[in-house]
């Protein structure tokens, strides 16, 4: 195949950077106050490459660039999944005053963009240079985005979050040297083959833990989780709401690319083969116990929502995790899909808080007291919303535990399952603790919630009841994305 | 661990023998070196000009966009000069890439040039 007919596959990516560019130059060019039109071209590219990626998805699976980009049905789900969140996002950064109201607010759309773009070749990379460029890219406007208004709080995540990013990205590429050094190989699918037969496992799996270690500082596994209540109480909420989504999942992309396609066999069975000597799924399996259990247990004792909800973040991430660890295709099926539905209430939950900050409250605990009287439609959205991140049929959250727990049962890791329920019920502790502050207690404060928040609410509140009942599509989707990892075309 | 390659132990034995070299040296010549100071061996610049003013002084904040600035476009110019060296083996795709390339650098260009980051003066 010719390099031009690859280049077919990259157009949602180019899209998306065309878009971004043009706004970037459009918010030099235009006069302060039309500047805040221009997030609509991102959104404009969002949209158009969503349509192309849908287009491109029946050629998928291609392996391009001499096996630097897969576009697999993988690839494409997590396209899909950057795709929407962009777009929810630079919409309401139109509509939320605290950003919009700036005199840069215009350039948060493009900002935006082009972080979506890294997001979406870290879901494609296929080999460890891309990768890293890519996350990278991810990292390095997540720096500029958590500094956006530079407030005091915004600058101290801005600076926090750089030293961190830079530093756990050293320790990946540290580890990426160790298994190149042992291997010879940076092409995932290649790297399986040649890992079977290599006389230096050791090393591999040395350099293998420490590349997880610096991917598991962007996801937010504890015991590398210090940074990101503080980054994401910092930041501007809806700053807060990308990386709480958009971050973590190109993460996950990357960890289930990296460990299922070159840490791993699979042939006909329905289980992946890990190679003789580099037991990862012991260590996804530990981190995953490690992250639930201190992320529940520490948003337990939180007073702010921001930080509550990023403490209930990063024990998600502990959820996720598991998934991996159980290393079959039920498994990598259901962690897809619970990141869908992760991206549904996760956000919807920001938002709501998000709108209550716009009306001057604040982010205390108190601010959405009584939300259910004074705002009907964000205290209803907001239950729905934490019911589903607790895991309550029939929500979204509710099926993407089932099938990760499923996933790990059938794997016989029970410790994990039972530990993985009883983190849940914990999660009710808090989760309860807001629904009762929105219902069970009143104000008379009126909050009126911004321009265009309510629909976007309520489609996220829709969608999340709608993948809670009816979600056999997305998982066969997701399970047919996850079949294709470990198997050499 | 019985199998740790040849290569380390030459590598570690390399580091032993520098480390034994450097702190010789620097040992030896603390013990048999001569010392005859005398003012002029003594300041600190001994071929050069006396300091005329303090080191410590106040630069415009503004220097570090336009250090930024140069960074990247001196980035840009390093991936040129090898696409120069081999253009005519990489053909027309070559050239449409290093002009998109450039197109995206000259997007950044005029956006630094319409934020007015260059100036110095305000």
């Amino acid at each position: 195949m010719t390099i031009l007919s690859q280049i077919r596959f990259l157009i949602p990516e180019i899209i998306v950077s065309a878009g971004a560019l043009t706004a970037l130059v459009a918010n030099a060019l235009l006069e302060s106050k039309e500047r805040i039109q221009t997030p609509y071209v991102v959104l404009v590219s969002f949209a158009t490459a969503l349509l192309t990626l849908v287009i491109l998805a029946a050629d998928a699976p291609q392996k391009l660039l001499w096996g630097t980009y897969m576009f697999d049905a993988y690839a494409v789900y997590f396209k899909g999944f950057f795709l929407v969140l962009g777009t929810v996002i630079a919409l309401l950064a139109v509509h939320t005053p605290s950003i919009s109201s700036l005199q840069s607010g215009g350039e948060f759309a493009s900002l935006l963009g082009f972080s979506i773009v890294g997001a979406m070749v870290a879901a494609s990379a296929g080999d460890f240079i891309t990768m890293v460029v890519a996350v990278e890219t991810v990292s390095m406007l997540g720096y500029v985005l958590a500094g956006f208004t530079r407030t005091r709080l915004s600058r101290e995540a801005a600076v926090k979050y750089v030293l961190y990013g830079a530093f756990s990205t050293a320790i990946s590429l540290f580890g990426i040297s160790m298994i190149f050094w042992a291997t010879g190989q940076l092409e995932f699918k290649q790297l399986s083959a040649v890992v079977q037969i290599s006389p230096y496992k050791q090393f591999v799996f040395a350099g293998l833990i420490i590349f997880l270690t610096g991917l598991f500082f962007k996801a937010a596994a504890v015991p590398f989780h210090m940074w990101s209540p503080d980054v994401y109480q910092g930041s501007p909420t809806l700053v807060t709401a990308y990386f709480s989504v958009g971050p973590k999942a190109a993460a996950f992309a990357v960890i289930g690319r990296v460990l299922l396609d070159g840490f791993a066999r699979r042939t006909m069975s329905v289980d992946w083969i890990v190679p003789p000597g580099i037991d990862w799924p012991i260590v996804i399996a530990v981190i995953s116990a490690l992250t639930m259990t201190v992320g529940n247990l520490s948003a337990l004792l939180q007073k702010d929502l921001k930080r509550m909800l990023a403490y209930s973040s990063i024990a998600h991430a502990g959820y996720m995790l598991a998934g991996f660890a159980a290393k079959n295709v039920i498994g990598t099926s259901g962690v897809l899909y619970y990141l869908g539905a992760y991206l549904l209430m996760n956000l919807g939950a920001f938002f709501v808080v998000l709108a209550v900050e716009e009306t001057g409250k604040g982010t205390h605990l108190d601010s959405i007291r009584g939300l259910g009287w004074t705002s009907p439609l964000a205290g209803a959205t907001m239950a729905i919303f934490l019911l589903s991140l607790t895991g309550i049929p029939p929500f979204a959250g509710f099926v993407g535990k089932l099938v990760v727990f499923g996933a790990v049962v059938k794997s016989k890791l029970y410790w994990l399952a039972v530990l993985g329920v009883l983190n849940s019920v914990i999660s009710l502790g808090y989760y309860g603790l807001m629904l009762k502050k929105i219902y069970l207690e009143r104000s008379d404060e009126q909050v009126i919630l911004p321009r265009v928040y309510s629909p976007v609410l309520v489609a996220l509140a829709a969608l999340t009841v709608f993948l809670g009942i009816c979600f056999n599509p997305l998982i066969e989707y997701t399970a047919h994305g996850a079949k294709l990892l470990g198997v050499l075309f | 661990m019985g199998s740790i390659p040849l290569d380390f132990l030459r590598l570690a034995f390399w580091i032993l023998v520098v480390l034994a070299i450097t702190a010789g040296m620097l040992v030896l010549t603390h013990l048999l070196g001569p010392r005859r100071p005398d003012p002029t061996k003594s300041s600190p610049y001994e071929c050069g000009f006396p300091p005329f003013h303090d080191a410590r002084k106040r630069l415009s904040v503004r220097f570090y966009t336009i250090a930024m600035i140069f960074l990247i476009f001196d980035v840009e110019v390093a991936l040129i000069y090898p696409w120069a060296v081999v253009h005519r083996d990489m053909g027309t795709l070559g050239f449409v890439e290093i002009l998109i390339f450039l197109v995206i650098l000259f997007a950044g260009y005029i956006y630094v040039i319409l934020r007015r980051a260059v100036e110095v003066e305000r």
